[in-house]
């Protein structure tokens, strides 16, 4: 019985290989011309055309052959190669050309095979390379039928889950699964031979030791010689991949708070002397107001006994308190006293500027907020600035040009890390006494922009490309922790924005930060309609 | 004696700080200064006993005032009153603003006010004595050319790096008869034997802590100048130095060998006028008013228990 539907397919290929035998045609007859760069050999243009006569004449046979059963056919449905453009072609010869020259597909040079002895040898070869090759790659690929028995492993698809091939041939797959997967799996396996699609990816199966793997999946369908449906999938051990991928998430994780810290650490510094000079004269003034209070409650025992003794006493002993009471009160009215308001007064002031400082540090680490919210970038601005204000006290020059601007979802601590960061090494880079710091916001469209401009000593060419990289740093050793710029890049990063610089040696630098309003991190997701997460009210 | 005649100068960015301090010293002639570079004008034109100055401060940081200070009126008393000083200022502090105390913000009101106190009597001795010029001879002594005619003082050397002793031996001597030792207790017996100018430390020993060890010999032996040498630094133990030990010199390992001569070479001029003039030693005065009087405490383990519970129970830092 003749299959037509794969004599159909056959032809098809077959008038493929007639249209690449053209194309090759052309070329030969271009590079006799001298069209082509000379280095495509007219002996490499005439083995492309003797592999693709062969094709052409496989696939004429093959027809004929498919009843008899006695050959599995691999060819997939959907596996035939597009037709190449020319463009591929001569990429593709050039290649060939400059690389391996031993690896000729077409098993003769002659351009036309004559007999059809040697036909049938050419194909047997064609098949045994084909083997050699689906054998030797590192590629794991196993054939499953329609009941899950593998009816087909390669040497790589063993290897990976530590079997020899024979060991796992005409066994369900289920013994490279989770014990207690086996029906989701058998259940995804149905589905993928019904049509399903969704299958590339990772998954977790299981190695013969039992220690559990992580593979990256694809497969195909195919139509075996049986005329049944198969699946052919390919796997690649990827778990070292994404344990090292894993470790690398988390070492990223520590430097971040590493370098968190550090900048904090720094700022601390600052930040001690800030509240500290507060301090020393809050506490000062009470210490001497708290000296003026004794005297005074003195004065006022003083007084209850001068009543007593006005009522029951002689009038000499009224005369002698009121001595020690003029004493006193003299002692009381000094300068401490008359100032006194004025003490408390900045006593006050001094809380009220700690409490400042206290409630800018928590505006600036943003612990007691939700991540990501729509965030005010110049008050975020504002905020980091106050953390930073110490460093602008030997002198430098801070101009803030704030436009107004829409709100953007953000994570605003992040954010304040980054402005930060750029601040600090504004403030580092300028001289003490004639730096000159600009930080502009503006809006551009669907973007908010942040420039932080300095007057100071540039960065040199050599140094600019580098200024992202981790642990690059031009300050000694333990004073900067190179991660600085490398997280401020991550953070607008993740924002969906982008971080540029511009600088020139001896006249400064410019960094810009480009965010988009609306932001690419999405949070919780917001039904516009329902206020429920299952709405019994949708639409 | 009435604190009135005493002058003092107050320098700090902060107006709060300064309206604070002339109350607490409203029976001394204050003179307060917003900059360093008010601070000097000031200095300039009146007879300052004691200036306390902030560190962290606009155009002119407090070290840098100091130091300036130091060579317009090097009879004035200098202390550092700061919230926070980074490690370099503090060491700073001692190497270049020769500081005699350095006290945090927030201060104690009564500590500070008995501080300055006991600096104006420094002060005051000092102008006495019109050992000015002498005094101002500490600082020309820096750029004096090298001079190589053996000297009549001696300088002693403790490390528990014996190379390290072998070279400082190697480097002052002849000039300087040099004495080595590696154990804290051996240095301290020498000193009462030989005319020892400067005492040079590392800050590690085998026996006993070296700060511990120099703040002991200053105690016993007031006219003997102090050096601290040490591998890293580290503000909490210049801090100390500067208000227990009143060291001469904080020295950060590595150094430049011309930076050791120049300061022993300083070191045994701070020491000729100490000897010269006992009431120039702010220690000698200390002694005098405050020391608890076991003075016959004669080894090094006697010397600092007793030196411990001194410092513990000083109304100064």
């Amino acid at each position: 019985m003749l299959d037509y539907k794969k004599i159909k397919k056959s032809l098809k290929k077959a008038l493929k290989s007639i249209e690449q035998m053209e194309m090759l045609d052309e070329l030969l007859r271009a590079q006799q011309t001298g069209q082509l760069p000379p280095h495509l050999s007219p002996r490499l243009l005439a083995s492309e055309f003797a592999s693709a006569t062969q094709e052409f004449i496989q696939h004429l046979q093959l027809p004929m052959s498919a009843g008899d059963g006695s050959r599995p056919s691999l060819a997939s449905g959907d596996s035939a190669p597009p037709p190449m453009g020319y463009e591929e072609w001569l990429r593709k010869l050039q290649m060939r050309q400059g690389g391996q020259p031993s690896a000729p597909i077409a098993p003769s040079a002659s351009p036309a095979i004559q007999s059809a002895g040697q036909v049938d040898e050419a194909v047997r070869q064609s098949e045994a390379r084909l083997r050699a090759i689906i054998d030797a790659t590192p590629l794991g690929i196993c054939i499953t039928n329609q009941n899950y028995i593998f009816e087909y492993v390669n040497r790589a698809y063993a290897e990976i889950y530590g079997y020899e091939p024979h060991e796992m041939l005409g066994k369900p797959f289920t013994m490279i699964v989770e014990r207690d997967k086996e029906p989701f799996w058998r259940d995804l396996h149905d589905k993928y031979l019904a049509g399903y699609k969704e299958i590339r990816g990772e998954w977790r199966t299981v190695h013969k030791s039992g220690k559990p793997l992580t593979i990256l999946a694809d497969a195909a369908r195919i139509v075996g010689a049986d005329g049944k449906p198969k699946k052919v999938t390919f796997v690649m051990d990827i778990t070292e991949l994404t344990r090292l991928r894993e470790e690398s998430r988390q070492n990223e994780v520590m430097l971040m708070q590493t370098e968190k810290m550090s900048s904090l650490g720094q700022m601390a510094a600052g930040l001690a002397h800030e509240m500290n000079t507060p301090l020393g004269f809050v506490r000062n003034n009470l210490e001497l107001l708290e000296g003026k209070h004794k005297e005074t409650k003195e004065l006022l025992a003083l007084y209850e006994k001068l009543r007593s003794q006005i009522m029951y006493g002689s009038p000499n002993d009224v005369a002698m308190l009121l001595s020690q009471i003029d004493s006193v009160a003299q002692r009381v009215k000094n300068r401490v006293w008359q100032e006194s308001d004025n003490l408390f007064r900045s006593a006050i002031e001094g809380i009220d500027r700690i409490q400042d400082l206290v409630l800018s540090l928590k505006n600036f680490s943003r612990l007691d907020e939700a991540e990501l919210k729509p965030t005010d970038i110049n008050e975020n601005i504002e905020s980091t600035l106050k953390i930073a204000s110490h460093l602008f006290k030997g002198g430098i020059q801070l101009v803030k040009e704030f436009s107004p601007l829409p709100m953007v979802q953000a994570y605003p601590a992040q954010l304040n890390q980054v402005f930060l960061n750029l601040i600090t090494n504004a403030v580092h880079a300028v001289d003490e006494k004639t730096g000159r710091i600009v930080i502009k916001t503006m809006q551009h469209g669907n973007h908010v922009v942040i420039k932080v401009i300095d007057n100071g000593k540039g960065i040199p060419p050599e140094n600019l490309k580098k200024i992202f990289d981790p642990f690059f740093t031009t300050k000694p050793v333990g004073e900067g922790t190179g991660l600085g710029l490398t997280i401020a890049y991550k953070i607008v990063e993740r924002h969906g924005g982008k971080i540029d610089v511009q600088s020139q040696v001896g006249r400064g630098t410019e960094f810009t930060i480009t965010l988009p309003v609306s932001g690419t991190a999405t949070a919780v997701k917001q039904s516009a309609t329902s206020p429920f997460a299952d709405s019994p009210f949708a639409e | 004696m009435s604190s009135a005649k005493f002058q003092l100068l107050l320098v700090d960015d902060e107006p709060l700080i300064l309206q604070s301090l002339a109350l607490l010293f409203e029976d001394y002639v204050v003179h307060a200064a917003e900059s360093g570079i008010k601070g000097l004008e000031i200095l300039k034109h009146h007879p300052i006993d004691v200036i306390i100055s902030d560190q962290r401060m606009p155009q002119m940081s407090g070290v840098d005032f100091l130091r300036i200070a130091k060579d317009i009126s090097p009879n004035s008393i200098r202390i550092l009153l700061t919230g926070y000083a980074d490690l370099q200022a503090v060491v700073d502090s001692v190497n270049v603003g020769e500081i005699f105390r350095y006290v945090h913000k927030p201060w104690n009101a009564e500590k500070l006010r008995e501080t300055v106190r006991f600096a104006c009597t420094v002060a005051e001795q000092r102008r006495a004595m019109s050992i000015a010029k002498a005094a101002s001879g500490a600082i020309p002594a820096l750029h004096q050319p090298k001079d190589d005619a053996p000297s009549e003082f001696e300088l002693l050397f403790v490390d528990s790096n014996e190379r390290h002793l072998e070279q400082f031996k190697a480097f002052f001597e002849p000039k300087y008869r040099t004495h080595v030792s590696t154990k804290a207790s051996e240095a301290f017996r020498l000193i009462p034997n030989h005319n020892i100018a400067v005492v040079v430390a590392d800050s590690h020993l085998n026996d006993v802590d070296g700060s511990d060890f120099l703040i002991a010999v200053r105690d016993k032996f007031p006219h003997v100048v102090t050096v601290l040498m040490t591998g890293s630094q580290d503000a909490k133990l210049a801090i100390k130095m500067i208000n227990d030990g009143q060291v001469y010199r904080y020295l950060v390992k590595p150094f430049p060998r011309e930076t050791l001569r120049l300061t022993i070479e300083s070191a045994v001029i701070h020491h000729k006028i100490l000897r010269e003039n006992p009431a120039a030693n702010s220690k000698t005065m200390e002694n005098a008013l405050f020391r608890n009087a076991d003075s016959t405490a004669r080894s090094i383990e006697e010397m600092l228990a007793a030196l411990r519970a001194t410092i513990a129970s000083k109304p100064i830092y």
